[in-house]
């Protein structure tokens, strides 16, 4: 018992002493709690609609006029289905009024919405509840349609596969890229290298290259299998090709600038793990932006994988092409760059 | 004659400590054999790392060929001519003796017939050939230490830094060490090594330059400073030194 005891309190010490790991492991529960506590803050607001009227008259402005008090949407002027594969629209819908009131209710959503869509078919039936108060109509039931704005055949699981696609990528290459540079600190290769001509650049660039070779072997296995396996919708394969070999290009220099950072291997993997769970977390896989806190929100949408795992839905389950994810594919490319830069900056810090 | 390497006041820190090294002023020439020595946290391997271009001093100077270092294209052409052993065997362990010798021949521009022809000497040299096609990982210290200095020596480099190169090896490969770093300065090689068996010193190094505190204390040749110190050997030299410095 007693050399049980001695051996913890080494154990101990050396954890402690170690303040870059216990920065990284003591600030893991604290930056989780939080930002699990903003994910889901609040039900979700400003849900960004579009409303398109048919047969126009008074009841269907104070339709319009009601949706427009709901806080959990925002009436946007003009606005069409495409604009939801763009990601700038949540819904469409569309009244259709008559003589004696509100005919029929068409709603063509986002499916990135995921479970909150049930959100947006409350809220137009609240408004026509509230239309027919404030005009004293009869408020018999009226025929309301919901349908995602898709081509294709949705199932539930695809609102997860998108996601799940990135995170495979991601946990796999961050893994091997996170400690790529400080394994070889650890052995001393690393030291060995530094006096050939061999560059930094080209230290990093092969590590990059190979990792990416690797990144991509597990994005082609990961993809066929969720494909294979649970049908999941592709969308265009050529646009969610490019956004792939994006996704892994981001993810091996991300892991390479954590190898950069860290001083040792187990750092590296403490990291990387932390990075992983804070990017499952804020990827947009458990909430839409519409039920996180702003300061969170400013967060994730700082980040990469916020960016990769929307485009990824959007090609998937939307069908987008090129010009509905260029933006995503331009930030996820400046993330690349920025990363690798900051890696090889990092690296040649180390002989300072 | 031209020094081969020639330092003024370097000077190496590592945050707000102490300097590691502290304005050291030295002198070699083409073909030495030199022993940097001292105690533990003299600065040996710190000075040996700047000379090696490991790490950048923060002051001071060192030139080499009588020749300022001040870019990349200039240190990469230093590089060619530097052969750096480790203090661990610093290979890959994954990968067999032979590919960690292609690996670490190919930056330098070789043609691959003679890099080839190289490998082969050094194979033979080393006593590895038949153990070319064995992850490092499974060979033994003192067969990895010679695997770490063949990858040293495979671009055929003018200068070699060896860092505490036979610590913790048996006595037989010990000497295998030693009588290639007497064929090296047989080449013409200068080798540059830290050492704390100062015995090998005495056998091996035409000069002597003893650190302590990350200052140069001393810089001759092992007999001259015997007969300066009144010693009978290089550790009674290190004592005397050392006591002198306190």
């Amino acid at each position: 018992m007693k050399n049980l005891f001695i051996l913890t309190k080494y154990e101990l010490k050396r954890i402690f002493r170690n303040r870059r790991l216990l920065l990284i492991v003591i600030s893991q529960p604290f930056i989780i709690a939080i930002i699990v506590g903003l994910l889901a803050h609040h039900n979700p607001i400003d849900l960004k609609t579009s409303v398109v009227v048919n047969n126009p008259n008074g009841i269907t402005e104070t339709y319009v006029n009601e949706l427009k008090k709901d806080d959990r949407l925002t009436i946007e002027s003009e606005g069409s289905a495409s604009d939801i594969r763009k990601g700038e629209l949540r819904a469409v819908l569309t009244v259709t009024g008559s003589t004696t009131g509100i005919s029929a209710l068409d709603i063509e959503q986002d499916p990135v919405l995921g479970p909150y869509r049930a959100v947006l078919k409350e809220s137009a039936l609240d408004a026509y509840s509230a239309t027919n108060d404030t005009l004293g109509l009869a408020d018999t039931l009226v025929p309301i349609t919901t349908h995602d704005a898709s081509s294709q055949e949705l199932k539930y699981f695809d609102y997860y596969a998108s996601a799940i696609m990135v995170l495979l990528v991601l946990l796999v290459v961050l893994n091997i890229a996170g400690i790529s540079i400080t394994s070889e600190k650890a052995s001393g290769t690393f030291e060995r290298l530094a006096v050939t001509p061999y560059s930094k650049t080209s230290i990093i660039g092969s590590k990059a290259l190979s990792q990416f070779i690797i990144g991509t072997f597990v994005l082609g296995v990961g993809l066929a299998s969720l494909y294979l396996i649970f049908s999941i919708t592709i969308g265009n394969l050529w646009v969610l090709s490019a956004l792939g070999v994006l996704i892994v290009m981001v993810a091996v220099s991300l892991g390479l600038f954590i190898s950069t950072i860290t001083k040792s291997v187990a750092e590296s993997v403490q990291l990387a793990m932390y990075v992983f769970f804070v990017t499952f977390l804020t990827c947009g896989l458990n909430a839409p932006i519409e039920t996180v806190h702003p300061i969170l929100l400013a967060f994730m949408t700082s980040t990469p994988f916020y960016y990769a795992v929307d485009a990824a839905r959007r090609v998937n389950m939307l069908d987008a092409g090129w010009g509905d994810i260029w933006m995503n594919l331009v930030i996820l490319c400046g993330f690349f760059v920025l990363f690798l830069i900051l890696s090889i900056v990092m690296l040649r810090k180390e002989s300072k | 004659m031209i020094p081969i390497i020639e330092t003024h006041d370097l000077v190496k820190k590592f945050g707000r400590n102490k300097p590691a090294t502290d304005e050291v002023s030295l002198k070699i020439f083409p073909g030495q054999t030199i022993g940097l020595i001292g105690p533990n946290s003299s600065g040996k391997s710190t000075l040996q790392r700047m000379l090696a271009t490991v790490l950048r001093p923060t002051s001071g100077s060192i030139k080499y060929n009588g020749r300022h270092i001040s870019n990349g294209i200039q240190k990469d052409g230093l590089r060619k001519q530097i052969g750096f052993v480790p203090q661990g065997d610093c290979l890959y362990g994954d990968l067999t003796i032979e590919e960690n010798l292609l690996l670490f021949s190919q930056p330098y521009g070789i043609k691959k017939r003679t890099r080839k022809t190289r490998i082969e000497n050094l194979l033979v040299q080393l006593e590895l050939v038949e153990r070319r096609h064995y992850l490092v990982r499974n060979l033994s210290g003192g067969m990895a230490k010679r695997a770490s200095i063949a990858a040293a020596l495979v671009h055929d480099p003018k200068i070699v830094f060896m860092d505490e190169v036979t610590m913790g090896l048996d006595p037989t490969s010990r000497q295998k060490i030693w009588e290639l770093i007497r064929d090296l300065k047989n080449q013409g090689i200068t080798v540059i090594m830290t050492t704390h068996y100062l015995n090998e010193v005495q056998y091996l190094c035409d000069k002597v330059f003893i650190l302590s505190r990350g200052k140069l204390i001393e810089d001759d040749t092992p007999t001259a400073l015997l007969e300066k110190y009144q010693a009978s050997d290089l550790d009674d030299v290190i004592q005397k030194v050392i006591k002198k410095e306190v």
